[in-house]
This record gives structure tokens, C-alpha cells and sequence, in this order.
């Protein structure tokens, strides 16, 4: 009973971090219909550059200055990474209206993060000592990291502040207005140009962030961020792009179906049943499980 | 004679790679880099049938690949070769059994991967491949017993007697192999079956239309991308004798993907250069080797913004520029006009006494609204029917109901006698009717002859075998159907275009087009639906003449416009529709004088009157 | 207030205006009419910047504004309502409303707007019951009216209105022409009304131009075109005699 209890806790943390980054793949989804493939890597760039500037990658100690320095550090890079982004991926390829060319542009734009990042940095495996110890709670018998709370508490402030800003401020509705048309966003006098870049900036920002948050859970390394961003791509669509609710939903699936089957199957076989879920689900609800259906006009 | 010559030296420059293991004895090159060149392309050209033709990108490719090679290490490996390992049960089965057995298995995870590609696309169906390759990943590195997990499987060295075709010589293995699967390609590229693909991605609904069942040809590409990447994959075991899980990861998807676009889509030039790319670059260049991935990663970006066709795209457009005459040798114009000479047009329509088309009682709702209430409508044999009413009327929603799109809620669509209710889009055209569209709904990058060939689809016969082989009687049919819609392209008056892309056209060019497209599918009534939408007077004049001609030879016209000058002018019979009812009807004088009429579409009756 | 000379769109194959010159004065209401496929539709997206014209020029307070972004262009005072309402279907009617504020936003405090909206829910009550329902829940005359409110948040100099009429039952047309008529008695705002309803918009407006493949087949005062044969026959097909 005690071990159902740990892996559902265990799992729901696993999720909170794929639906934290599936919300910044959300974010640019409803202004520019792309999916940003590079995200994951940004994500990795965010535990990386928080590692630099707080530990030595010599000896594995702390640098010794506050831990402001690597979230300054993280929210910068976060900033520059999405208009690098949205400037040279993402803007020529709607400009090309082409079905597929922003796929391979993300994806070119994450490789290069990902080998520049080997070839500065380090193609090696990283402890992040987390700022608030590495000694668990224990609730009932289940242990959790004070970083997992942290990651829950940030996490949670995230998506409420963003989902705030876009119901209560007239940016945020005009972030809304261009998700839904446009044209008509434009005949409001909103520069849509530019609200598709903020919601880049936002998302990429949101995924530094979660690298600075996911890495003392993991290791830091430049391969960090593929999986991740490959999973919380799969419980965006699960839960169907521009759903809140799926995504909380979606992330819990996979998270917890992983520690399910690593526990009782083999830990070899743990990211299957995630990936069998999502697929059925694409067949039966092509667009989610909480996905608006288009209705296609002739 | 010159030009015979010229073509079988052509196809002998083909086989000039098969001395190569002859005369060279580099293993690096010749084995390594080669090699892994042609079966990498085997497998970008499969990816190509899915992505290029298709338009569904796939980033699942290497979980292909890796079935194709797994299902051959499965079968053909040995014993003696695998000492130790996990795998106790060895098939040794034959080389070329094995590889049959590689493309057999892996055709059939084609059809299963398929299946989401009906109804998502985008960011849905690019995830679905992914997670279908990261699912074959995962189970090729876990069953240990199936495929001796991390380890790998060892082959034995390929031998017929006492030649070994391992090494260089595995080329006169896999080299064929290439030419079949380009020969192939090109084969189903150019015949009916590659126009279909190419309608459905340009539009389904109007490759519906046509008799195109899209899930048909959408799970069928998929099976026959899938049945060459497993020749693909089937071909690699025996490349170094050994094969490991970490070669078919994600990225060796994306690797395949970046390829593909590398070189330029729809195109055997583009996926060997692509592939060739791919394979040496980081080997000419040592420098960058580390850097490998940052450089392609910004060739990728480059290529793609600047050259949205590919390398094989530039290559081809500076070869029209040095060589205009060369373009096009594909349609011999001259030729098809001779065989047209005995072809007739009509032929297999003629006039019927069956009502063409009868709409009983028929409603249409969406949720609370009623688009189409209580319908009645008749067409009658051998007229032009019109039917009228402005914006929001329940016009498109009533074509919409004919052609199948939509299901009615209540009533009856009966067609040539048939109740049609619930017969599928692309099974309507077999029932004898064919539409335009009101937003044109052309395959733009097909040329005009190409898209009336699509309208003929339904009429032909031959078989995916006798296509894929490109067999004599394949041919004979496809002259024939080219000559047929050439003429159909000179009844409409286009036929001196039949060469051009159909996204050149001008507008009333385009609009014409549809017609004869909608024509070829030899239909006994036509639906138009507001062809004359943005047409000049003179255009819609030439349009009149078109539309009262088919009449002529006994088929029937549905025409759904807003236009008053044309649908009076040329229509027998007119329904005039407002708040999806029925408001007035009859032969057209009468109803230009219908007061509800006149409201409908003035707002009032109008002082002047 | 708007002037446009010459003007030529086209896009794909299709010239769907081929030269129109057109002037709407300070307080005026311009109709334009015509059958479906004429070009009016065209006309207003690229006077309001959707679209970029082939040739000629768009003047916004004599302001050549062919260069100048379709979102700069509602800063200068014009408001499009767009053909089909295109309201924002999944945001609230009152969040719909300030969205047409947007650029005054940037200056004015919002208690401002606020007030603008309270205006708004004067001319179309219906709005104020269902200030805070999802506007896509709306009817179509519902959605419709927000659509004109919307527009009329901008405060602004020149309104373009895009097939008020369409797809309505003709008790709520009633009910928009009379409201259009109250916005020009005000005469701060001119307007440019493209309608199908040829004589519905002929009643309410100054001065018209009748449209006909995208070419300017009549114009002149209002009330001499009602009774103009050759408005008839442009719609119907029958002969002007």
C-alpha cells in the first residue's frame, strides 16, 4: 500500500515537470500553430547555465555566491533563447507556409543547441546539489526531496500566474485574441508579430526555468533535455494542445504509468505504456483527450 | 537513332557502380562510406513515398528500419555466430527468404502506423511516429531473447558458393536493390497511384470527390513506405555482419528526415544527394567533425529557407535554365493527340430517362440551427437545374448533402435512383456524379493534364503490381487516358496549357479546369457549385457556352450560384432557397418576378420596380 | 477621412478589384453594394490592410497608408467589423468589447474604457445581460451587434462595416439598420457600409456605389440609385428598361 502511495507520489512529480514544459509548448502552439521541437534543449540550456553559475564543474563544489545568480542567469538565457527562436526558426517558416518546414527548423535549431552545448561545455554527467538539501520529508512513509516541492510550488505559480495574465490583462486577452484569429487580432490594432514572439520568449523562459528546477532531481548533462522535451511533447497532445486541464491530466498519465511499470514490469519498459496511451488516444480523439475538434470548410 | 544511343548508354552509366568492388579495393569507401550510402537512401526514398508524396511527416522512420533489420538478423543469423548470448532459438533461414520475411513484417507495422494518419495531422501525427519509434526502440533493447538486448546480433558473412559477397562486394547486393526500389518509385510516382497521393495532400476532399478513397491510398503508402524501409533495414544486418540497438534511435529518424529535405522531396536525384550528404560531409571536412550536428543543424535551416526544394530542386531548375527545350519530355503532346483522334467524348454517358437527382423531405441540422429544412428538389433528366439564394441560405450546406460530406439528419438524398444517404464521398462519383468547388480546389503543383488524370481515376484498371513493375499494358492505359483528357482539355478550351502547373493558371483558366477535370470522371450529372464567382462577363459567357454544350449530349447540371445573369439566362428549372427553405420554384421568368425573391435578395421589393 | 484611388487587388489568379476609386467625407455614410463575388469584401480588407493592393493607393486622413500594417491603421481611427462577425468566440462579451480598445489602451486609463463600454451596452442592452457569457454561446444577431460594439470601442473616426445583414432574420436587421442610422446621427464617426441587402443599405446611406466585378458600375446620391433600374438589373438579371 505504502509503495502504491510512493509511486503515485513519485509519479505525479515525474508529471508536474512534463506538464510544466508541455504548457510552454502549449503557450507557442495557440499563437503560431508550430510545435517548438528545440524546447526540450532549451530546457537542458536552463539546468546547465544554473549549474555554471552555481557549481564548479572542476570539482563539483558550490561557487559560493547566492542562488540568484542562477536564476538571473536561467531567466536571461530563457529570454535570449526564444527570440533567437522565434527570429530565425520560427518567423521564416510561417512566412513560407509551408505543412512542415517549422518541424525541421525546431528540430535543426535543437541540435545545434544540443552540440554547441557538448562542444563548450561538456559531454559529461553532472551532480546539481539542490539548494534546500538533499535530505527527504517523510509524509506517511513517502519520501519526498524538498526540490520536488519546490518544483510543485514554482510550477503551480507558473501556470497561474501565465493563465492569470492572459484572463486579467489586456496583453494576456490580446495573446488570447491572436490564438484564436489572427486577422481579426489585427483589425483590433494588436501586432500579432509580436505577440507570437512574447509567447516564445514566455515559453522558453518557462523551460530554462524548469531545467534549473529539474536538475538537482537528475543529472545535469547536454542529453538532459531530449527525453524530457520528447515526453512533454506526447502530454501536450495527449491532453490536446490549448487544454489546461489536459495537460495536468496528460502529465499525470505518463508520470505515473512510468513508475508504475518500472516498479512491476522492468524499468527498461517504463516509458511504453506512456507512449501506447498516447497513440490510442490519437485514434480515438484526434486531437486529445481535451482537444477542440476543427471543423474544416469547403 | 541518335537518341538510342543515348538513352542505353544512359541506363548503361547505371551499372557502372557494380565494377567498383572489381577495380577498387579501399574498404573504407567503397564498403563503408558507399555502402552505407545506398541502403540509408533505400531508406530515404521510403520516407520520401510517405513525407514527399504523401505529405505526412514521419519521424518514426529508423523504428521502421530497425523492424526490417531485426526481422532479417532474426531469421538468417546462426548459432555458431551468436555463441553466449540470449537468443536460443535461431531460424538460420536463407538470405533472400529472410529479406522477403524483413519487407513482409515491416510492411505490416506500416499498416498499423498508418491508421492515425487518417484523421490527425501536424503536431498529432508527427507525434504518433515519434512515440511508435521510440516503442520499437524500446522493445528491440529489452527482449533480450528476441534480440540479444544491448548486445547485438552477429551475422555470418554472406557467401553464394565459394563468392563472398561481403565487403565491397555486398554492393552487387545492395546496388541493385536501389535501382529496383528507384525503378519502382518512379514507376508508382508517375501512375495513377502517385497522382492520387499527391490529391490527397493537396486536397482530400476534392481527391474524394474524384473516387479517391483517402484512407485506402493513405494506409497503402504507408504499407509500401514501410515494406522499403524494411528492404532497408533488411539490407544493413549484413552491412558490418552485426547490428545493436543504438543505431535506430530518434535521431536516426531525424537524420533520415534531414535528408530527405536536404535533397529535396519527390525526387530519386534528391534523396541519393541528400543521403550522400549526410554520409561524407563530416568525412571531407575533419575539421568540423565535432561540430558535426551544429553544421547540419544550420545547413538544414539554410537549406530550408532558401532552398525550399532542395538541392535537387536547384539542380533541376538551373538544368531548365541552361536547357528550356529538355523541360517536360515526360507528355509527348503530339502523340496523345493522334491516339485521341479515336477517342469520342460522351461516349459512355448517354442520356438516361432515370431521375438524376431527387432530395426528398431533406433537413439538415446543426445543433439547434436548421441549415436545410424540409428540402424538396428534382432534377430532371437532361436539364441544367438552378439553384439560387443569397449568403447563408443553405446552399453549400444542401451540395454538401449531395456530394456526402455531410449526413442529412432527416429526408432522403436519392441519386440515379439509389438512396444515397449513406454512401461514402469517394463511393458518390461511382454513382455517376462529379462536382467543382466553390473555393477552387485544384492540385496546384500537379500540371493540367495531370489533374484531369486524377479526375479518370475510377476508370482505371491496372494493377499496383503491373504499375510497380512497370509492365507494357500499364503504359498502353496511361497513352490512352492522356489522350482522353486531352481532348477533355480542348473541350474546355485549355488543351494548349496541358503542360503548365496548375497553380499558374489564372483564375477563369483554373475554373475551367475543374470542370474538365470533374468531366474525365465521365459523369451523368455535374454539380457546379458558383463557378462563376469572380469570373468577368466574357469569362462567364465562355463558361455558358461550356456548361450548355454538356447539356447538349445528354448530362444533367446541378448549378448552385449567385450570379442572376447566369443562372436565368441558362438554367431550365430554378429552386430558390432562403433560411434553408424552399421559397420559390419553377422555370426561371416566373421566379425573377417572385416577390419572396426579390426581397431575399434586394432586402425589400424595391420603389423602382 | 478615407479616399482610395485606383485601386487594384488581386491574389492566386484572381483580380477581384480592377481599379475602383472611392471617397468617404467626415459624418458620411457610404454604402457600397453589389452581388456576391463583386469585390467588396476585398475592397474593405485591403483599405483596412489585410491584403496588399496590386496598384493604386489607400488614403487614411490623407495619409498614404499602402505601407503602414493593418494594426497601425485602427491607431489612425479606422474600425473594421469584418464580414461574418468573427467575434472572439471563446472570450467573454465584455472581454470582446475591451479588445476593441486595444490601442486606446496604451493611453487611456481604463475607467475610460469602462465607460466606452457602458455607452456600448446603451446602444445594444442585450450585450450588458451577457457581458460575462462566452461569445460564441451568442446568437447570430447577438454576435453580430457585439461585432459593431466592438468595432465602435475605438471611438473611431471611420467605421467599415462588412455585411451587417448577413445570414440574419429580418426582424434583427431591422433592428442593425436602425442602429446604424443612430451611429450616423451622431456624426462623429463616417462609415463605409458594404451591403447585399441593396436597398436596406440604399435607405440609410448618403451616398453609394454599386459594384459589379469588381469595377464601380454606378454611383451617386443615395436616394436617386433606389430608384435606379440598373440596381435592379445588376442584382437580378433582368433587362433595365
Amino acid at each position: 500500500m505504502n509503495q502504491i502511495f510512493q509511486i503515485i507520489v513519485s509519479g505525479s512529480i515525474q508529471g508536474i515537470i512534463y506538464a510544466l514544459i508541455a504548457f510552454g509548448y502549449n503557450l507557442t502552439f495557440s499563437t503560431s500553430k508550430t510545435i517548438n521541437f528545440s524546447l526540450g534543449n532549451v530546457m537542458m540550456l536552463g539546468g546547465v547555465i544554473g549549474f555554471s553559475l552555481y557549481v564548479d564543474i572542476h570539482s563539483g563544489n558550490l561557487l559560493g555566491h547566492s542562488y540568484l545568480f542562477p536564476i538571473i542567469g536561467v531567466l536571461v538565457a530563457g529570454m535570449i533563447a526564444g527570440t533567437a527562436i522565434h527570429k530565425f526558426a520560427i518567423e521564416p517558416s510561417l512566412k513560407l507556409k509551408s505543412e512542415f518546414t517549422w518541424v525541421l527548423a525546431t528540430l535543426a535549431v535543437g541540435i545545434i543547441i544540443k552540440n554547441a552545448v557538448e562542444q563548450i561545455w561538456s559531454t559529461g554527467d553532472f551532480r546539481f546539489p539542490s539548494p534546500l538539501g538533499d535530505v527527504p520529508f517523510r509524509i506517511f512513509g513517502t519520501g519526498i526531496y524538498p526540490q520536488e516541492i519546490l518544483l510543485v510550488v514554482v510550477a503551480t505559480i507558473i501556470v497561474f500566474g501565465v493563465e492569470s495574465f492572459k484572463k486579467y490583462t489586456i496583453y494576456g486577452k490580446a495573446i488570447q485574441a491572436v490564438s484564436e484569429d489572427k486577422e481579426t487580432a489585427s483589425l483590433m490594432g494588436i501586432p500579432q508579430h509580436q505577440v507570437v514572439r512574447i509567447s516564445f520568449i514566455l515559453s522558453a523562459t518557462i523551460a530554462t526555468i524548469a531545467g534549473l528546477l529539474v536538475a538537482p532531481l537528475t543529472f545535469v548533462s547536454a542529453s538532459m533535455g531530449s527525453s524530457l522535451g520528447i515526453k512533454a511533447y506526447a502530454v501536450s497532445i495527449i491532453g490536446g494542445l490549448e487544454s489546461g486541464k489536459g495537460l495536468v491530466v496528460g502529465g499525470l498519465i505518463l508520470g505515473i504509468s512510468e513508475f508504475f511499470t518500472a516498479r512491476y514490469i522492468s524499468s527498461g519498459y517504463k516509458e511504453l505504456p506512456g507512449f501506447i496511451i498516447l497513440i490510442l488516444v490519437i485514434l480515438i480523439k484526434p486531437n486529445g483527450l481535451f482537444g477542440k475538434t476543427m471543423i474544416k470548410k469547403v | 537513332m541518335n537518341n538510342k544511343v543515348f538513352k542505353s548508354f544512359k541506363y548503361l552509366i547505371y551499372f557502372l557502380p557494380l565494377l567498383l568492388p572489381i577495380f577498387v579495393h579501399n574498404e573504407y569507401y567503397v564498403h563503408g562510406i558507399l555502402g552505407r550510402i545506398i541502403i540509408y537512401t533505400i531508406l530515404v526514398a521510403s520516407l520520401d513515398i510517405v513525407t514527399g508524396y504523401i505529405g505526412d511527416i514521419s519521424i518514426g522512420h529508423a523504428g521502421l528500419f530497425a523492424v526490417g533489420a531485426y526481422t532479417m538478423a532474426v531469421f538468417n543469423s546462426t548459432a555458431i555466430a551468436n555463441a553466449g548470448g540470449s537468443i536460443h532459438l535461431f531460424y538460420e533461414w536463407p538470405f533472400l527468404a529472410s529479406l522477403v520475411m524483413a519487407v513482409i513484417i515491416t510492411a505490416i507495422f506500416g499498416f498499423i502506423l498508418g491508421f492515425p494518419s487518417l484523421r490527425s495531422s501536424g503536431p498529432y501525427l508527427a507525434v504518433t511516429t515519434i512515440a511508435y519509434g521510440i516503442i520499437i526502440y524500446t522493445i528491440i533493447n529489452e527482449q533480450e531473447n528476441l534480440t540479444n538486448g544491448t548486445k547485438g546480433i552477429q551475422m555470418t558473412p554472406l557467401k553464394i558458393g565459394s563468392l563472398s559477397l561481403d565487403g565491397n562486394n555486398y554492393l552487387w547486393v545492395i546496388y541493385p536493390c536501389l535501382l529496383l526500389v528507384m525503378y519502382i518509385k518512379n514507376n508508382l510516382a508517375q501512375s495513377f497511384w502517385g497522382r492520387a497521393f499527391e490529391a490527397i495532400k493537396f486536397s482530400s476532399i476534392a481527391a474524394e470527390s474524384c473516387g479517391i478513397s483517402k484512407s485506402y491510398f493513405k494506409i497503402s503508402a504507408f504499407v509500401l513506405s514501410a515494406g522499403i524501409a524494411g528492404l532497408a533495414g533488411g539490407l544493413f544486418t549484413h552491412l558490418d555482419n552485426y547490428i545493436a540497438p543504438n543505431t535506430f534511435s530518434l535521431d536516426f529518424s531525424i537524420l533520415a528526415l534531414m535528408a530527405l529535405i536536404f535533397g529535396g522531396v519527390r525526387s530519386a536525384l534528391g534523396n541519393i544527394i541528400g543521403m550522400t550528404l549526410v554520409v561524407i560531409l563530416p568525412d571531407l571536412f575533419t575539421w568540423f567533425k565535432d561540430y558535426r550536428l551544429m553544421v547540419f543543424g544550420i545547413l538544414l535551416l539554410l537549406v530550408l529557407f532558401f532552398l525550399p526544394n532542395g538541392i535537387a530542386g536547384l539542380v533541376r531548375e538551373t538544368f531548365e535554365k541552361l536547357f528550356p527545350k529538355k523541360i517536360n519530355t515526360k507528355y509527348d503532346l503530339l502523340k496523345l493527340k493522334n491516339i485521341g483522334e479515336q477517342i469520342s467524348l460522351f461516349d459512355s454517358q448517354k442520356a438516361s430517362s432515370v431521375t438524376p437527382l431527387k432530395l426528398e423531405s431533406l433537413e439538415m441540422r446543426f445543433g439547434g440551427l436548421v441549415a436545410v429544412n424540409q428540402l424538396e428538389l428534382v432534377v430532371k433528366p437532361g436539364t441544367i437545374h438552378g439553384l439560387m439564394g443569397p449568403n447563408g441560405s443553405g446552399k453549400s450546406t444542401t451540395i454538401n448533402l449531395i456530394t456526402g460530406l455531410y449526413k442529412p439528419t432527416n429526408g432522403k438524398v436519392i441519386i440515379f435512383d439509389q438512396l444515397a444517404n449513406e454512401v461514402a464521398p469517394n463511393k458518390r462519383a461511382g454513382l455517376g456524379i462529379a462536382r467543382t468547388f466553390q473555393n477552387l480546389q485544384l492540385f496546384s503543383d500537379l500540371t493540367v493534364l495531370e489533374n484531369v488524370l486524377v479526375g479518370l481515376h475510377t476508370h482505371y484498371k491496372s494493377s499496383l503490381f503491373s504499375i510497380l513493375l512497370g509492365l507494357p499494358n500499364v503504359q498502353n492505359e496511361e497513352l490512352h487516358h492522356q489522350a482522353e483528357c486531352l481532348k477533355w482539355l480542348e473541350f474546355v478550351g485549355l488543351s494548349h496549357l496541358a503542360l503548365e502547373k496548375a497553380k499558374n493558371l489564372a483564375y477563369g483558366q483554373a475554373r475551367r479546369l475543374e470542370i474538365a477535370r470533374a468531366l474525365a470522371m465521365r459523369p451523368k450529372l455535374l454539380l457546379l457549385d458558383e463557378p462563376a464567382a469572380g469570373l468577368t462577363t466574357t469569362e462567364i459567357e465562355e463558361f455558358n457556352s461550356i456548361i450548355l454544350k454538356v447539356k447538349e449530349h445528354g448530362i444533367s447540371v446541378l448549378l448552385i450560384e449567385h450570379h442572376m445573369d447566369m443562372i436565368m439566362k441558362i438554367s431550365d428549372e430554378i429552386t430558390v432557397l432562403d433560411f434553408g427553405k424552399k421559397i420559390a420554384g419553377g422555370i426561371p421568368s416566373v421566379v425573377q418576378k417572385n416577390t419572396l425573391v426579390i426581397q431575399a435578395y434586394l432586402g425589400s421589393e424595391g420603389e423602382g420596380a | 477621412m478615407l479616399e482610395v484611388k485606383n485601386l487594384v487587388v488581386a491574389y492566386g489568379g484572381i483580380v477581384a478589384v480592377r481599379g475602383v476609386s472611392l471617397i468617404v467625407n467626415p459624418g458620411e455614410l457610404v454604402a457600397i453594394i453589389g452581388a456576391n463575388g463583386s469585390g467588396k469584401t476585398s475592397l474593405l480588407r485591403c483599405i483596412s490592410g489585410l491584403i496588399t493592393p496590386r496598384s493604386g493607393e489607400v488614403y487614411i486622413n490623407q495619409t498614404l497608408a499602402n505601407e503602414i500594417p493593418s494594426h497601425k491603421r485602427v491607431s489612425m481611427g479606422l474600425a473594421h467589423c469584418p464580414e461574418a462577425r468573427k467575434i472572439f468566440a471563446q472570450q467573454s462579451v465584455l472581454d470582446n468589447l475591451i479588445l476593441g480598445a486595444f490601442v486606446r489602451t496604451k493611453k487611456e486609463k481604463m475607467s475610460k474604457i469602462h465607460e466606452t463600454v457602458e455607452e456600448i451596452f446603451t446602444i445594444f442592452p442585450k450585450l450588458k445581460e451577457r457581458q460575462l457569457q462566452q461569445a460564441g454561446t451568442l446568437s447570430g444577431g447577438e454576435q453580430q451587434m457585439l461585432a459593431i460594439g466592438r468595432a465602435l470601442m475605438l471611438k473611431p473616426q471611420t467605421l467599415i462595416l462588412d455585411e451587417p445583414s448577413m445570414g440574419l432574420a429580418p426582424v434583427i436587421i431591422d433592428e442593425m439598420f436602425n442602429v446604424i442610422e443612430n451611429i450616423k446621427k451622431t456624426k462623429t464617426t463616417s462609415i463605409l457600409l458594404v451591403e447585399q441587402l441593396a436597398y436596406r443599405a440604399l435607405k440609410v446611406a448618403d451616398r453609394a456605389y454599386v459594384l459589379e466585378q469588381g469595377l464601380v458600375r454606378l454611383e451617386g446620391n443615395a436616394k436617386e440609385l433606389l430608384i435606379n433600374p440598373e440596381v435592379k438589373a445588376a442584382y437580378l438579371g433582368v433587362n433595365a428598361h
